[in-house]
């Protein structure tokens, strides 16, 4: 159970601020949705929280700069799933996964018993069990994903940080991958996954962080931020709802400046 | 593909070991056209002793030595470049030591036996000093590997250099001949000379294998999983630097060691390159013994280098491998 919060956190390259003062609170227990257009900032934010870029201002895990927290103690409470992660070498599903337990493994350790419970917890979660002696180079797109999903799982992390888990997969494999965050999230963790699919976005998150040029435009449940004010402001579109066995459905469906190419 | 478990791994190390013992037993045994020593000839006590401990034995260290580190330090690198056409020759040492030693010649500075190896390890050094410089603080792998190529370009200029400029064709055929890489007419001086770097080096080696592991998955992931990718990769290229400056600078340049036998064992223990280290060090020394006996064997004409065997041996295997890797589309 671990909160993680953000003060006016700041990322730049050079001159160009990517992330321009972001504060904000979450909490154990939801999938917290990361959303804006390409260049708002999203990757340089969730690349800040997982204390992979120099940032401006504080982050905060349970009241705690990460400074403060060593390295081998952050990796065990900070899963991180870089966006388009590359596998270098042909390992099987599991031995991907197996990766993720290497913030709990002492150098020159075999895997322990609870590794391997853990292991196989998140093939099972990721509904990769099926392919665990397969190399990772012989997976479908969809397969692919899933495996890798059960590698950030495997570290059993209170925090999960995703970037663009779904980005080229199919529905089925979206819908998958969603379902999979949000149950590990309902589990008692803190899941927060950068999406462009407003729709899944919409159905599957507790909450979302809409950003606009690095700074955060709306951030609350669902419903109060994917209204037409902010998407028109954030994306240049506008968007059309409808409502499906009681819950709001949210489509994109034209841009709003349609003069301009 | 079965994952390869920790008893499957130490089954192929010990089985490595227990080849590594047997060719160090023949190397010190089997001489010239494979003649078997003490049994064959009827020696003097004494000159067989001098034969066993002064001639036999250093060889047979040099290639156990020798062998360990560029199969070690290949391992290591193809882990931490992610690259499986990686070698130990990559991180310039071994250029940088040829040109150290080919300098010593050139100038005639035979102060003593070591005169060559000291050359040839300061050279690996000021090669590894100049990679540092060139590819920065960074831990970008193109740039390592750019920079390694340009530093191995100019110690090879430079080498060129002094071959074009000898003073004699005696010296020039010195140069040439130390450059095709041998164990022969090595001393019990060179060895202890070479094994305290060798040693410090793939050690420091050895000590990276859950980073590499880690960096199999990017740099980024490697850093959440709590590695540095920055530490890992001073390890490993100083090491290297370290162990094959050491060896290269005895024994010569030795190709193809570093390269293939990671190729030879991903197969049977799988691709974590942490599982690959210890087993790619024992058969790194298996294949340079056997090899170092191999060149022996030949009864007539001069002695083969090592250097060239273990490229006539390894050039083939390496297009065999993959031949073999682009069939199964791996």
């Amino acid at each position: 159970m671990t909160s993680i919060r953000a003060r006016d956190l700041t990322v730049s390259f050079g001159d160009l601020p990517a992330v321009a003062g972001v504060s904000f609170v979450a909490g154990p227990g939801a999938l917290v949705g990361l959303i804006g257009p390409n260049g708002a900032g999203k990757t340089s934010l969730i690349r800040a929280l997982a204390d992979l870029v120099p940032f401006g201002g504080a982050v905060e895990l349970d009241g705690r700069p990460v400074q403060q927290i060593g390295r081998r103690a952050f990796s065990r409470m900070v899963a991180y799933l870089a966006q388009s992660q590359p596998v270098h070498w042909p390992f099987s599903v599991r031995d991907l996964a197996a990766l993720g337990r290497l913030p709990h493994r002492a150098p020159f350790q075999g895997l322990s018993d609870a590794d391997k419970a853990a292991i196989d917890e998140a093939l099972a979660l990721a509904a990769m069990t099926g392919f665990a002696s397969r190399p990772v180079d012989t997976l479908s797109g969809g397969e692919r994903a899933r495996a890798l999903l059960a590698r950030a799982l495997a570290v059993k992390a209170p925090v999960l940080l995703v970037d663009e888990p779904i980005a080229a997969l199919d529905p089925y494999h979206q819908i998958g991958i969603m379902e999979v965050l949000r149950a590990y999230a309902e589990a008692g963790a803190l899941v927060i996954a950068v999406l462009h699919d407003l729709t899944l976005a919409e159905r599957f998150c507790h909450r979302l962080l809409l950003l606009r040029e690095g700074r955060l435009l709306a951030d609350g449940p669902p419903a109060e931020v994917l209204v037409d004010e902010n998407v028109r402001a954030a994306y240049r579109v506008a968007v059309i709802h409808h409502i499906h066995d009681g819950q709001r459905v949210t489509v994109p469906w034209e841009r709003v400046d349609p003069g301009v190419r | 593909m079965n994952p390869a478990s920790h008893t499957r791994i130490a089954l192929v190390c010990a089985s490595l070991a227990a080849a590594v013992a047997v060719l160090f037993a023949l190397s010190i045994f089997v001489g010239r056209g494979g003649e078997w020593l003490p049994a064959t000839r009827d020696l003097d006590p004494g000159v067989t002793e001098i034969i066993l401990y002064q001639v036999r034995l250093p060889r047979a260290l040099l290639g156990l030595m020798a062998g360990a580190a560029l199969g070690l330090c290949g391992a290591a690198l193809q882990g931490l470049l992610r690259n499986p056409l990686a070698e130990p020759g990559l991180v310039g040492a071994s250029g940088g030591a040829a040109l150290g030693a080919v300098v010593v010649f050139y100038f005639g500075l035979f102060g003593g036996a070591l005169a060559v190896p000291v050359g040839g390890f300061l050279g690996a050094m000021v090669a590894l000093a100049l990679l540092y410089a060139l590819a920065g603080r960074g831990v970008d792998v193109m740039t390592l590997i750019l920079a390694g190529v340009a530093v191995n370009a100019f110690a090879g200029a430079l080498t060129s250099l002094a071959l074009n400029l000898a003073p004699s064709p005696w010296a020039a055929l010195e140069i040439v001949f130390w450059m095709l890489g041998s164990l022969a007419d090595r001393s019990m001086s060179h060895v202890i000379f070479a094994a305290p770097f060798a040693i410090a080096g793939m050690a420091l080696v050895l000590t990276s294998g859950r980073a590499l592991d880690a960096l199999s998955l990017g740099q980024d992931t490697a850093r959440s999983l709590g590695f540095s990718p920055r530490a890992a990769t001073v390890k490993v290229i100083l090491g290297t630097g370290l162990a094959v400056g050491a060896v290269v600078s005895v024994t010569g340049m030795i190709g193809f060691v570093g390269l293939v036998v990671p190729h030879l064992l991903r197969p049977v223990i799988g691709h974590h390159p942490s599982r690959l280290l210890l087993p790619s060090a024992l058969a790194g020394a298996a294949v340079l013994l056997a090899a170092d006996i191999l060149v022996r064997v030949p009864m007539r004409g001069p002695e083969l280098k090592l250097g060239v065997v273990t490229a006539l041996i390894g050039a083939p295997f390496f297009l065999h491998l993959i031949l073999k890797t682009r069939r199964s589309g791996a």
